[in-house]
């Protein structure tokens, strides 16, 4: 009986394509493929304090063109935590002038690798929709079956192609309490309703006119599409409401209960090693930096993604043996060797800037993906990330900036902190150069110094350098032409515990001047930072990203060849705004034997916002400007 | 493409036992930490030895199929830094063709004599990876800084009989020792590439005789432009058969059989409905003549067949295909055929190897040789790629051209060079014009741009991917590439269908933009940057040594005419730079040049180029004078002329 009305159902449904296509193509000229709709419905049951959620999907695709027809190869992704089932996928389409029905038979079930991520619990099931070109309809049905409550499936509505309308909804029983937290709704027209019955309550959003993800984000696609996450506050068990998820006292009661039985085995080795490390150190602060310094050097990062597993870390004793852990692992090894030191340390979860949630937002696993070492030290917290290798003693990582962060005090005790962005000054790079003219050679001797995130990123790029690659330092710095030989490199100071990085070189740009006349055309400025910076187009109509804020100086000194004197030194210029600027000064020595140029370039915030991307252009071109103006000498033989 | 290879059978009869090769071999159980050179020292890793056991096996009690295959790889790895850790300390190994996983084991030595043995619960599975297939991956437990790391694995594979070991890897390797053995009753051919040294029958591990050799001091390979360095590491291919070899020819034999029977004799009239699907979407087409008709076919193929890239025995059945419009990489090829059978058209069918992987060798039959799939137009003298979702016919593919190939007809086989378009039909020409508005310190440029051939291919797929999706990206590195505040006022794009490069019609597209960036002034003068309107260029400057010879993945010029308009009041200085004349002839031929001048007429100043590249490989010795030609063309981009105010 079932499929005699799905027979008929179908029919209805190929006849009303067959009108609307042209309808829906000149509706979207622009695009091969459309989601008609889209529905996905949480259904929540509870039992004895034991949940089963199901989430059920349908979507129906319609090909405008058969342009895209790789659109036709789909895949449906879930972890551990879930199972999917009863797929059920088809085409309809006209083929020699019939309708046609074809079913998907071959659902391949597929282990999924994620770059930077060595082990990952994501699996997909992936097929291909059948007969499928222009004027095909695909339709796709399935269960996502769950029984976690902690895991419900959140509501991001995007896709490489624009969606007509959605339906999301979630039905539970009276004595479960749900809530949602919404984002990015504005951007779309949106219906909300409630209904309930005696025993249960549904929710219901209903979208229109999704538009496909935008190739142009900055940040993460997630700042910007709309979402509905869905969360089980409690449940009324015996009479009684049992939190799950209400609040951040929730979410971190249920972390801390997940972390209580690590480190369970004898770690007296580590203790051992410990108390070697802080031998003969006196403050909390020393000892913290040998504990830190130690865990970066003798650790490596791996990321591991293993379902629950993701959430717990490892042993801190089988971490130093194996010499490698995830971000937890390393979180809890440095955790625990600074508590066998005495240090007052804990515990931290927090989301890099790719999660845009506070925990007030969202108490939800969705708010965070990381974990670090927060340490209690003169009043105050340090965020420490041994996984960031090269990060210096004190500075959080670059990608936890502004972010909150969730400290695990005690079993019941938690506090959430604002970790601090790192003001430029924190973060600089000096490059000192001396130069001089031979012929029409330039000579160069510079000394560059890193502090910082700046020192994070260049040891970061030294570790990754190839010996073959001889552009190494034109290509990191962005200093010096293509034709800069770089040469007798003196690295120094390369020791995690320094605080500052230098490197030490020579240059030779042979051509480097353009003589034309009796004048001598030189152009002072080697450097060519932030270059290709500006933001065009469509990029315009989103914020810029920024990893960190920085400054970088560069104090030039040029020799004046005997023979030839200062004919016209450039303008001083200087670009001001408080969140990005820079100034360059051009001056005689006092034996006037010199041209000294000063450059400094300042970026001092972590994103461009979309109303301040004008002045931010005007920056750059106005830099890449500077960047290009000349000194004229003049021959004094001629 | 290994689906093509179903020629070499191995005759699964019984003689004498032998015992398994990997028994005998094992790490030593005291492991000796090796004394590195200084020079070793600062490399990020070293290998110290890597030895590959290659047994075909066959038990003292055979029954039918009772040859058994193993593989062994076992290495030895000295870890200097943390890059040299991140390269070693996680571990994949493929399951592709494994029966069985006899062994994996991992230890870590420190030089202090303490080890750490891999936990072998921590090794992890990866199942049916996209593309990639099953693995077992584990990280190597315990690996720092001056540590050094072994493993060994061994598998049991399904039997085949042709395969390759690669022993150049990108860090040095100062041993690597290959035992290839076979009972008596297999015989085996094996043939050397890239300087890997001669196999010889030797007395190995359980006194049992072996072909094997030992390469040492094998540096690591650089990936180096305008190379194939890949195709060029050392390593040696194998084929091993039952009862005595055929010839190389009867091996190639089998391998036109097997294309003729299953890929060119696809019958028409077997598969109506795809014909009557055909035949409708061709209905109102031109098809005059056999271009056209190849061209239709393609573009029916390509609207209406969707190519799934995975193993699946139905994605290459004529039925299945059919009815679902799926296939594979060799099930499309069917329908091809199917189609150009229908249409009576005359065709050859295609096999070759990616050059830069691994050059084509006719005299040693291998699966690196069966890659890429073409079909071949007599009468057009063009191509067409079965699994490109745009392909026409046109010029065979770059990675194709300069390579040997069998070409398969109902009538039997030939080998040929595919043959590599001249430069002349692989070109980008641009006409600029550029005016400078000096009160407003802005230059405008309007170019006139055709691009033919690859050139043209590229930009017709680019567009008709990104005119619906990211218009303003195709703008850019098409129009405007490295001058970052371009903006458009204009963007045209003519003759863009697909079918067009068939007579390598160039694509047209016309364009004007305003910028700052080319100009500074210098006082009451300007410094006008007019070479960054040609794009951003590739240079050799900063170069290690190099290793490989020149491969160019094209033969192409390009041809530039610049017209600056000097403003009233000014006149034109710097000039001499622009006369640049780099030329390279191998053998009396040119292989590449760059040649630019200008000339003055009033106020207009005409600057004319040719950049071309004429030869797809050249000796090494040649190199220096490429990198000359290259590194023109990179300098030409930042030339600059001052535009001095006459007093």
């Amino acid at each position: 009986m079932k499929s005699i009305f799905t027979y008929f159902a179908l029919l209805i449904v190929q006849a009303s394509f067959a009108q609307d296509l042209d309808a829906l193509k000149s509706e979207y000229p622009k695009e091969d493929v459309l989601t008609l709709s889209l529905t996905r419905h949480l259904e929540i049951s509870e039992s004895r304090g034991n949940f089963k959620i199901t989430e059920k999907l349908t979507k129906k695709d319609v090909y405008l063109t058969s342009d895209r027809l790789s659109h036709a190869n789909e895949s449906i992704r879930y972890n551990s935590f879930e199972s999917i089932e009863d797929i059920n996928a088809y085409t309809t389409s006209v083929v020699n002038g019939k309708n046609t029905t074809r079913f998907v038979k071959d659902f391949e079930d597929k282990d999924v690798l994620i770059r930077g991520v060595f082990y990952d619990d994501q699996k997909k099931k992936s097929f291909s929709f059948p007969n499928v070109t222009q004027g095909s309809t695909t339709f796709l049905s399935y269960e996502r079956k769950l029984k976690d409550p902690h895991f419900l499936p959140s509501f991001i509505i995007g896709k490489s192609i624009p969606i007509k309308s959605v339906e999301l909804s979630v039905s539970f029983p009276n004595t479960v309490k749900v809530a949602y937290s919404t984002f990015n709704l504005d951007s779309v027209d949106v219906d909300f309703k409630t209904s309930k019955t005696e025993k249960n309550t549904t929710y219901k959003w209903t979208l229109k006119s999704i538009p496909k993800v935008n190739r142009n984000y900055d940040f993460n696609p997630i700042y910007y599409l709309p979402q509905i996450f869905v969360r089980i506050e409690s449940v009324i068990q015996k009479g009684k409401e049992k939190a799950i998820l209400s609040s951040p006292k929730d979410l971190y009661s249920w972390y801390n209960s997940l972390i209580k039985n690590i480190n369970q085995t004898d770690q007296t080795e580590l203790k051992t090693l410990t108390q070697n490390l802080i031998e003969g150190l006196n403050s909390d602060e020393e000892k913290v930096k040998a504990i830190y310094y130690f865990i970066q050097n003798e650790i490596n990062y791996i990321a591991f993604e293993d379902g629950l597993n993701g959430f717990i870390p490892r042993d801190a004793k089988n971490i130093y043996a194996n010499k490698y852990g995830d971000c937890k692992d390393m979180a809890n090894i440095l955790n625990e060797m600074l508590n066998y030191a005495g240090i007052r340390s804990h515990l931290t979860w927090i989301g890099t800037r790719d999660r845009p949630f506070t925990y007030g937002e969202l108490p939800t696993p969705m708010v965070d993906n990381h974990m670090i070492t927060a340490v209690a030290l003169n009043d105050d917290y340090l965020f420490l990330d041994a996984t960031a290798k090269y990060l210096g003693f004190g500075y959080p990582s670059p990608f936890i900036q502004g972010k909150e962060a969730l400290i695990g005090i005690s079993d019941t005790e938690y506090k959430i902190i604002k970790v601090p962005e790192v003001a430029p000054e924190w973060n600089v790079t000096v490059i000192e150069s001396h130069l001089e003219l031979k012929d029409k050679t330039l000579l160069g001797h510079h000394n560059a110094e890193f502090t910082g995130f700046e020192k994070l990123r260049m040891l970061h790029r030294l570790e990754r350098k190839d010996d073959e690659d001889m552009g190494f330092l034109q290509s990191v710095l962005k200093f010096g032409k293509k034709r800069t030989k770089t040469f007798d490199i003196a690295y120094r100071d390369l020791k995690l515990e320094n605080d500052t990085l230098s490197i030490e070189f020579q240059s030779e740009t042979h051509d480097y001047i353009k003589s034309i006349d009796h004048l001598i055309y030189l152009k002072p400025h080697l450097d060519f930072n932030l270059k290709s910076e500006i933001v065009k187009a469509e990029k315009k109509k989103f914020d810029k990203k920024i990893d960190h804020k920085f400054q970088k100086k560069f104090l030039t000194t040029i020799k004046i060849p005997d023979d030839l004197k200062v004919q016209s030194l450039p303008k001083d210029v200087a670009f001001k705004n408080p969140d990005f600027n820079f100034r360059v000064s051009y001056a005689m020595s006092e034996d006037n034997e010199h041209i000294l140029v000063n450059k400094l370039i300042t970026v001092n915030t972590l994103k461009v916002e979309v109303n301040k991307m004008d002045d931010w252009n005007t920056f750059i071109k106005a830099l890449n400007k500077a960047n290009k103006h000349s000194i004229i000498l003049e021959n004094t033989k001629q | 493409m290994k689906y093509f290879l179903k020629t070499l059978l191995i005759l699964l009869v019984s003689y004498s036992a032998s015992a398994q090769l990997y028994k005998k071999h094992d790490w030593k159980e005291s492991q000796e930490f090796y004394e590195l050179t200084e020079t070793e020292k600062q490399l990020p890793s070293i290998a110290i030895k890597e030895k590959y056991l290659i047994q075909y096996y066959q038990p003292a009690i055979a029954i039918s199929a009772a040859f058994r295959l193993f593989e062994t790889k076992h290495s030895i790895i000295r870890v200097n830094t943390d890059k040299g850790i991140k390269t070693h300390n996680r571990v994949y190994i493929p399951m592709y063709n494994v029966k069985k996983v006899i062994d994996i084991k991992a230890r870590v030595t420190q030089r202090d004599g303490k080890v750490k043995v891999l936990n072998k619960r921590n090794i992890k599975e990866l199942e049916n990876v996209e593309n990639y297939g099953n693995f077992k991956i584990f990280a190597i437990e315990g690996v720092t800084k001056d540590s050094q790391l072994e493993f060994i694995y061994t598998l049991e594979k399904y039997i085949r009989s042709i395969g390759s070991v690669v022993v150049q890897k990108d860090y040095e390797v100062k041993e690597a020792e290959v035992i290839l053995r076979k009972p008596r009753v297999l015989s085996y051919r094996v043939k050397e590439y890239n300087g890997f040294p001669k196999m010889v029958t030797k007395t190995v591990e359980g006194n049992k005789e072996a072909l094997t050799t030992t390469a040492t001091n094998i540096d690591a390979m650089t990936d180096e432009m305008s190379a194939s360095p890949t195709a060029n590491r050392m390593k040696m291919f194998y084929q091993v058969a039952a009862g005595g070899f055929g010839s190389t020819s009867e091996m190639w034999d089998g391998l036109e059989t097997n294309l003729i029977d299953n890929y060119i004799k696809i019958k028409p009239k077997k598969y109506n409905s795809l014909i009557k699907d055909y035949t409708a979407f061709v209905k109102e087409k031109p098809a005059e003549t056999q271009a056209q008709i190849i061209n239709n076919i393609c573009e029916y193929v390509t609207s209406n067949f969707n190519i799934i890239r995975k193993r699946d025995e139905q994605l290459s059945e004529m039925k299945y295909i059919v009815r679902t419009k799926q296939a594979s990489e060799s099930g499309i090829i069917k329908v091809y055929s199917c189609l150009f059978n229908h249409e009576d058209i005359d065709y050859e069918f295609v096999l070759t190897s990616d050059r830069f992987k691994h050059k084509f060798d006719r005299l040693f039959y291998s699966s690196s040789n069966l890659q890429i799939s073409l079909f071949y137009f007599i009468e057009e003298k063009k191509y067409i790629e079965p699994d490109n979702v745009n392909t026409r016919l046109n010029f065979a593919p770059p990675e194709a051209i300069g390579n040997d190939a069998i070409f398969v007809n109902k009538g039997g086989r030939r080998f040929r060079i595919i043959e590599s378009p001249k430069a002349s039909n692989n070109t980008i020409e641009r006409d600029y014009t550029i005016s400078i508005d000096i009160d407003e310190v802005i230059t405008k440029v309007a170019c006139e741009q055709k691009n033919t051939g690859y050139r043209a291919k590229n930009a017709r797929g680019a567009y008709k991917y990104l005119k619906n999706r990211d218009f303003d990206n195709f703008k850019q590195f098409t129009g405007a590439n490295g001058i970052e505040d371009a903006e458009f006022e204009t963007f045209e794009v003519n003759d863009e269908a697909l079918s067009l490069g068939t007579d390598n019609i160039p694509v047209r597209m016309n364009y004007s933009y305003t910028t700052e960036s080319l100009i500074e002034e210098i006082n009451e003068d300007i410094m006008l940057n007019f070479g960054k309107v040609i794009g951003t260029q590739n240079e050799l400057y900063q170069e290690a040594k190099r290793v490989n010879p020149v491969e160019l993945n094209s033969l192409i010029r390009y041809t530039y005419k610049i017209e600056i308009i000097i403003p009233d009041g000014y006149e034109a200085k710097g000039l001499d730079a622009i006369k640049i004349s780099k030329v390279v002839d191998i053998d009396g031929q040119p292989a590449c040049q760059f040649i630019s001048d200008y000339t003055l007429d009033n106020n207009i100043l005409t600057i004319k180029v040719i950049e071309s590249y004429d030869s797809l490989e050249m000796p090494l010795q040649y190199y220096e004078g490429y990198k000359d030609v290259v590194n023109s063309a990179y300098d030409f981009s930042k030339l600059s002329i001052l535009l001095k105010q006459k007093v």
